[in-house]
């Protein structure tokens, strides 16, 4: 039978292999140590602060989840935001009820498929979804897509609130993939999220907003 | 695209001559060296990261083989489908298997340079298939029927006026120049077109071994939208971009967007494992990789050029480029433009049409110095010139297109030059000879035609420095 081409790929890198390499990394021997060193990031939540309000993100400290909703209903009111949507995450459940309470909000539920709800999901305002945490060096708000909380939700409205609880703040992308979470559980999509969707394509200048949410707002919980 | 060596000649020469070209290009330079610069030096030891970064990928390569086997393995474990391509037309008609079988007639794209070394857009176009680009940059080429000039920033040799007039002319929109308001109708045009679309491709930015991860760099939200909204995912990756473990990703990750466009980090950072699973509500029902040879193994086989495929494709080395920044990515004529594109296209294209691309360089190495993964780019041009133009020496692999740029005329003139330096009486004769005639050298005809051409000629002095340090050393 004709080798397939990744017999014939791969036999290749085999063979070429064996040719040495001419460049000799020099800090091959000690790498371990040098990627363990880390850069000062200081106390994690400020420094979080700091690195999502650089990229324009609104980062507001809430003390508890009992206390979410005394900051996200004006919050998002300022937005100018009319219809919300959350999953099915139930830790939500207290802030919807107090949405729907407040009846200012039109409130949808991503509960069915993309291909169903595709038209609702793309035509609301606002999407609050839970993260993992965060990544304090980079301002980077880890969200991971779950049938309870889909992959749009944090992407087709133009305003996405991520709620981050402060125990979970991270230093840095390395110590966060140390922990082993993601590695244990592979979900099918991971994101880090910083700061709106943006772009320079256009003389390097800055415009926020283009093909994700225009709005990003983290409650920072603890 | 074919790289030709009058064509570059030709089209380097106009773009020196083109001063908005100039003007976009010098002031988008500026500004993204500035960026890359100031996020260099907030890191403690951004050189010795630099390092890690060139250790990681020289670790990663060294198992290559492995790590794609892993890869594949885990991928698939997971329902996505690994399909491998030796050559670039394989791997377009592998896309188009998946479009027909899938009945796809519109196809929106993530950035992808693989994409474009394979002319897929154009591909597709000829068998009934529209791929849309949808990151601003590239959209804005496509719709200007260019080629991207910037690996990083594709629109960069264009202004805010005429991608203004172009919006108007193709798009039928009121005319702004406003660059807010041409995002906007960037989004709302494209926004339809996500969920018109039977398939996303995007690139692949890293691959892990470990976890069987997919991930995408990007800060428009266009490579989230691609990969979830449309029924089907296609991920294209060169074969070097697969890391070992996921903590090689933090450092390479620290570099790339640095380098890139002088982020800490992008918008987003998006890992991709698999299609959508039983229960969740959205991402695509398939998920395919092809992974793309197109001469890469042929590289790997020579241990001074392998270094080539440590590339993380940040495009660092264009923007300090003292060509690049002059003549802009489209005069190349190649897929990969700048340092990078000047030692990877003669090794992809073969020396005979590629090999001239190593010869525009002034290798002031100020590529090697920026680049995150310490790729010895000047040590590479002047390996690329040498075969470009000699017999291969023995001992040594062969590569494609060898010899071919030798010129008889420069040959002689080297011959010359060597017989000159080894014979002293040979050399005063010759260079007495020069004193003599010195401002009397015909300027307009022979040998220094091209030279005077732009710059005036140096004219030999009457008395060489031989015989005024005789004359000092006789007072």
């Amino acid at each position: 039978m004709k080798p397939t081409a990744r017999e014939r790929i791969l036999t290749r890198l085999r063979q070429a292999r064996a040719v040495e390499a001419v460049y000799v990394n020099p800090v091959r021997e000690t790498d371990k140590e040098w990627l363990a060193r880390q850069p000062e990031i200081g106390d994690l939540a400020e420094r979080f602060t700091r690195e999502q309000e650089a990229v324009g993100g609104d980062v507001r400290r809430v003390t508890s989840w009992e206390a979410l909703p005394d900051t996200v209903l004006p919050w998002l009111g300022r937005q100018g935001v009319a219809s919300v949507m959350t999953g099915t995450e139930p830790r939500l459940e207290p802030l919807r009820a107090r949405i729907a309470e407040s009846g200012r909000f039109a409130l949808h539920r991503y509960e069915r498929s993309a291909e169903e709800q595709g038209d609702e999901i793309f035509a609301v305002d606002c999407g609050i979804t839970t993260s993992r945490g965060a990544i304090a060096e980079t301002g980077s708000v880890i969200v991971v897509p779950t049938p309870e909380e889909p992959r749009l939700l944090s992407l087709a409205p133009a305003v996405h609130l991520a709620i981050v609880e402060r125990a979970r703040l991270y230093a840095t992308l390395s110590e966060y993939i140390e922990t082993g979470a993601y590695q244990a559980e592979v979900p099918s999509n991971h994101v880090l999220v910083s700061g709106a969707s943006r772009t320079a394509d256009i003389e390097m200048t800055l415009v926020v907003g283009v093909h994700g949410p225009k709005v990003f707002l983290v409650a920072l919980i603890g | 695209m074919v790289p030709d060596a009058r064509k570059f000649k030709r089209d380097s020469g106009r773009a020196l001559q083109d001063p908005a070209l100039r003007h976009n290009l010098q002031k988008a330079m500026h500004t993204i060296r500035g960026r890359r610069n100031e996020r260099f030096s907030e890191l403690n030891d951004g050189a010795a990261l630099q390092w890690i970064g060139n250790a990681i990928k020289q670790r990663s390569l060294a198992r290559l083989p492995e790590l794609l086997e892993q890869l594949e393995a885990k991928l698939t474990a997971r329902g996505v489908q690994v399909h491998w391509a030796e050559t670039t037309a394989e791997a377009n008609r592998i896309v188009l298997d998946i479009a027909r079988r899938r009945g796809v007639k519109l196809v929106v794209k993530g950035k992808s340079m693989v994409s474009e070394e394979m002319e897929l857009n154009h591909f597709l176009a000829g068998h009934g298939i529209e791929a849309l680009e949808a990151d601003l940059g590239e959209f804005i080429v496509q719709l200007a029927g260019q080629t991207p000039s910037h690996i990083v920033v594709p629109a960069v040799h264009m202004s805010k006026g005429e991608i203004a007039e172009l919006f108007h002319r193709e798009l039928g929109e009121p005319y702004t120049d406003d660059v807010a308001a041409l995002t906007a109708l960037a989004r709302r045009v494209l926004r339809e077109k996500f969920r018109a679309a039977g398939m996303g491709i995007t690139g692949v930015n890293f691959a892990v071994a470990e976890t069987g991860t997919l991930a995408l760099v990007e800060n428009e939200g266009n490579g989230r939208m691609v990969t979830t909204v449309p029924p089907v995912h296609v991920a294209l990756m060169g074969m070097e971009k697969v890391v070992a473990n996921l903590a090689d990703v933090a450092p390479l990750m620290r570099l790339l967007t640095r380098s890139a466009t002088g982020q800490t980090i992008t918008a987003y950072f998006n890992w991709l494992s698999s299609p959508r699973r039983s229960g969740e509500r959205d991402g695509p029902e398939e998920v395919h990789t092809i992974i793309l040879d197109n001469g890469r193994s042929a590289i790997y086989g020579d241990g001074e050029l392998r270094e080539t495929l440590d590339c993380i494709r940040c495009g660092a080395c264009l923007n300090i480029c003292p060509v690049y920044s002059r003549i802009g990515g489209q005069a190349y004529g190649s897929v990969y433009m700048g340092p990078i594109g000047k030692i990877l296209t003669p090794q992809m294209a073969g020396l005979g049409e590629g090999g001239h691309l190593a010869g525009a360089s002034t290798l002031c190495g100020a590529c090697y110095e920026v680049c995150p993964v310490k790729i010895p780019i000047p040590n590479l041009l002047l390996r690329l010139r040498q075969e470009g133009s000699q017999p291969t020496p023995a001992g040594r692999t062969l590569l494609k297109g060898a010899g071919a740029g030798r010129a008889v005329g420069e040959a002689m003139v080297w011959r010359g030059w060597r017989v000159l330096h080894d014979r002293p009486a040979a050399y005063r004769v010759f260079t007495r000879l020069l004193g003599m005639l010195g401002a009397r050298i015909p300027q307009r005809i022979g040998p220094a035609r091209s030279w005077s051409r732009a710059r005036a000629l140096p004219i030999p002095a009457r008395t060489t420095l031989h015989e005024l340090l005789r004359e000092r050393a006789g007072q």
